[in-house]
């Protein structure tokens, strides 16, 4: 598995089959208003980035989600 | 371990019903690393779920923490606080007032909040619950008025959840914003934000009764930085007042105060001398060689490191020297290196030989009297301290990192020795301790104990207490473990409570000998029912145990029935685990067992009888 993927199975409390490209919160049970700001706040303490307001807001699916910490982090 | 095997482990542990293992597995987690964001939501949850477990299938104390919030949500410090909490071995369950809902939870007796039952409760607040704008107030007199308005609702705020709950408070004192709208002006002006906050944490400080304890946020923001501290973009995605990566420094800070209120405070540090105090080994290198003081950057570190050790001391806290050496080899550094700050008689226990650590703290720990759990252990020897803390898991090691330079920060931020207040007896205690050992060094020499008794020249003052023996009072209240017939507890409150009742004595010892001024070192509760006099708190410091004291305070007690026309004094025995020197405290006085479970007893008061023999005088 990911890095990234890790943390996202971790803080979501999900299973790493459940991380398709187009999942969001209403794929995935453990994914709330609170997890998802916990969710990015791991992500950019782990890759050393940072989301800008809107990102935090518009990074809502795990596609995006891994789009965006890959050309933050350009891994 | 990774969280998924802990996770799988803590299960398999709570299927067994097995709360308590389930909870040593977390500790042992956690004390490999805090918790990090992504990790802290799952960490919590198995947490609750050892909480909910251990309701039902163990005897473990569950606490009852109350968290109100202002302008805040308080979702992660709960959070991270559990898990900080459970790294000490403390469960407990938690209620989260509303957004900015202090006020609505307090002054409606109906509400959740009271419902919920708190053993504790914290008020969450930072700048933004301030009741003035950026630019702060335009004049000085709308400033006092502001600072005065939000002491008052504090003071209202307390009374009533004390009068309701009567349950101890923790309140957060102001940080400050990242912003200095016009520089140094804002200092000039007194209107201003930053002069308000200053003020109103001064005020707060000022006010705040013995039940309220206050989370200083000011300096731990100022500690970390103020633009760090504060993070808006964290502020406006959670309504967490401070950014998320901190929140282990705050339920760090926060863990210190409430284990200070739960009575598990740390009140002694035993160290290592190589590598730890100086740099270098002395037995190798000779006292002349070790690097302490001026020359050398290490040398200079260490040498900063032994001075924030000798402000601890200063402070009150008991230090200990537990180190693989030659004590006449050791010795010398203290002796004759000018530059090292501390002397041989800050120690009040010395211990080097080539045993093992752990025996060696066990022997501190007799030698001084005191329990494992109020020792820290610091270390720069990572099996050493994996030895201690595998062997006695209840002291607290802190194995230092690898520059001496950063010795003294790490040690200050696990905030081992916080306490709210100071009293005059933190000063003497090393002295007294060290006296102690003088005494007993005599003690060996004199050969019989009514020679040393009386060697030691003891005077006691006896008096009703008052206001003035409050601090020090509820500092024994949390503190005495051994000495401690009933260990009630009383907090402070309960204290002044008693002590406006008509039928209450309640006695205040201090000992001096001719060693030390101990200070106060024992109080006694009693209260008068028709003809008895019944005995419900008795305390004493262990330093001064066994040395006739005991039968001093009861003489006092009896003078005190002889003048009242009581015919009887009782005397209750509750057992704890750490109250066994006690156990016997009252047969051996002469009272007479009431039942068959060592909990009461009786002495009968005749007008012929003779005052008990004792060594101390008035």
């Amino acid at each position: 598995m990911s890095e990234i993927d890790e943390i996202i199975c971790t803080v979501l409390s999900c299973e790493e089959n459940e991380l398709l490209e187009s999942a969001t919160a209403d794929n995935i049970a453990g994914w709330d208003s609170l997890t998802h700001v916990i969710l990015l706040s791991a992500l950019e303490e782990e890759f050393s980035i940072s989301f800008s307001e809107d990102e935090m807001v518009n990074n809502n699916s795990i596609g995006k989600i891994r789009q965006s910490v890959a050309v933050k982090s350009g891994k | 371990m990774k969280l998924s095997e802990l996770t799988s482990t803590v299960s398999k542990h709570l299927a067994k019903q097995a709360p308590d293992v389930a909870l040593s597995e977390i500790r042992e987690f956690l004390r490999q690393s805090d918790p990090t964001l992504a990790s802290l939501s799952r960490l919590n949850e198995l947490v609750v779920r050892v909480t909910e477990k251990a309701k039902t299938a163990s005897e473990m104390n569950i606490r009852r923490i109350a968290v109100l919030s202002g302008n805040q949500t308080s979702v992660f410090l709960i959070q991270s606080i559990r898990c900080h909490l459970a790294r000490e071995g403390i469960l407990a369950e938690f209620f989260e007032g509303g957004y900015n809902g202090i006020s609505l939870e307090v002054f409606d007796p109906t509400s959740q909040f009271y419902t919920f039952k708190p053993d504790q409760v914290l008020i969450a607040l930072s700048w933004r619950d301030i009741n003035a704008p950026l630019a702060g107030k335009d004049s000085d007199e709308e400033a006092a008025q502001t600072v005065y308005d939000h002491v008052k609702t504090f003071r209202a705020l307390w009374r009533r959840i004390h009068d309701h709950l009567g349950v101890p408070v923790i309140q957060h004192l102001f940080d400050h914003p990242p912003f200095a709208l016009l520089g140094t002006a804002e200092r000039n002006f007194p209107g201003s934000l930053r002069n308000i906050i200053d003020h109103l944490n001064q005020e707060v400080v000022k006010s705040a009764p013995a039940y309220v304890s206050l989370l200083d946020i000011d300096f731990l923001s100022a500690q970390i930085g103020l633009r760090n501290w504060n993070s808006e973009k964290d502020y406006v995605t959670t309504k967490l007042p401070f950014a998320l990566r901190y929140l282990n420094d705050y339920a760090q800070l926060f863990t210190a105060m409430y284990r200070e209120l739960i009575a598990k405070q740390r009140k002694c540090l035993v160290l290592d001398l190589d590598n730890t105090l100086w740099g270098g080994v002395v037995g190798d290198d000779g006292y002349e060689g070790v690097e302490i003081g001026p020359g050398s950057p290490k040398g200079e570190a260490h040498l900063a490191f032994c001075e924030y050790v000798k402000a601890l001391k200063t402070r009150g806290i008991i230090l200990a020297i537990n180190s693989k050496n030659e004590v006449e080899v050791a010795s010398r550094v203290f002796k004759y290196r000018e530059e090292m700050p501390l002397q041989l008689e800050d120690f009040s226990a010395i211990v080097c030989n080539w045993q093992d650590k752990p025996g060696n703290i066990r022997l501190i720990a007799k030698e001084l009297n005191i329990g494992l759990n109020s020792i820290v252990f610091v270390d720069d020897n990572p099996s050493e301290c994996e030895f201690v803390r595998h062997e006695l898991p209840e002291v607290f090691t802190v194995e230092l990192p690898d520059e001496p330079s950063k010795f003294a920060n790490h040690l200050d931020q696990l905030r081992l020795f916080d306490t709210q207040k100071l009293t005059a007896s933190d000063k003497n205690r090393t002295a007294s301790y060290q006296a102690l050992n003088r005494a007993k060094e005599d003690m060996e020499n004199a050969g019989n104990l009514e020679d040393f008794l009386s060697s030691l020249e003891m005077k006691s003052f006896v008096t009703q207490a008052g206001p003035e023996h409050l601090d020090r009072m509820v500092q024994m209240e949390l503190r005495t473990n051994q000495f401690n017939v009933t260990t009630r507890r009383y907090r402070s409150d309960q204290i002044e409570e008693i002590l406006r009742q008509a039928n209450a004595y309640w006695l205040v010892f201090k000992l001096i000998d001719r060693y030390a001024d101990h200070g106060v070192v024992s109080t006694l509760l009693a209260f008068q029912e028709e003809d008895t006099l019944r005995i419900d708190s008795w305390l004493m410091s262990c330093r001064v145990f066994s040395r006739t004291l005991e039968q001093y305070s009861l003489n006092r007690l009896l003078g005190i029935a002889q003048s009242t026309g009581v015919r009887k004094i009782i005397g209750e025995y509750v057992e704890t685990e750490r109250n066994m020197p006690v156990e016997n405290l009252y047969p051996k006085l002469g009272f007479q067992p009431q039942g068959s479970d060592k909990r009461w007893w009786e002495f009968e008061i005749s007008e012929s009888m003779k005052p008990l023999e004792t060594f101390v005088q008035k």
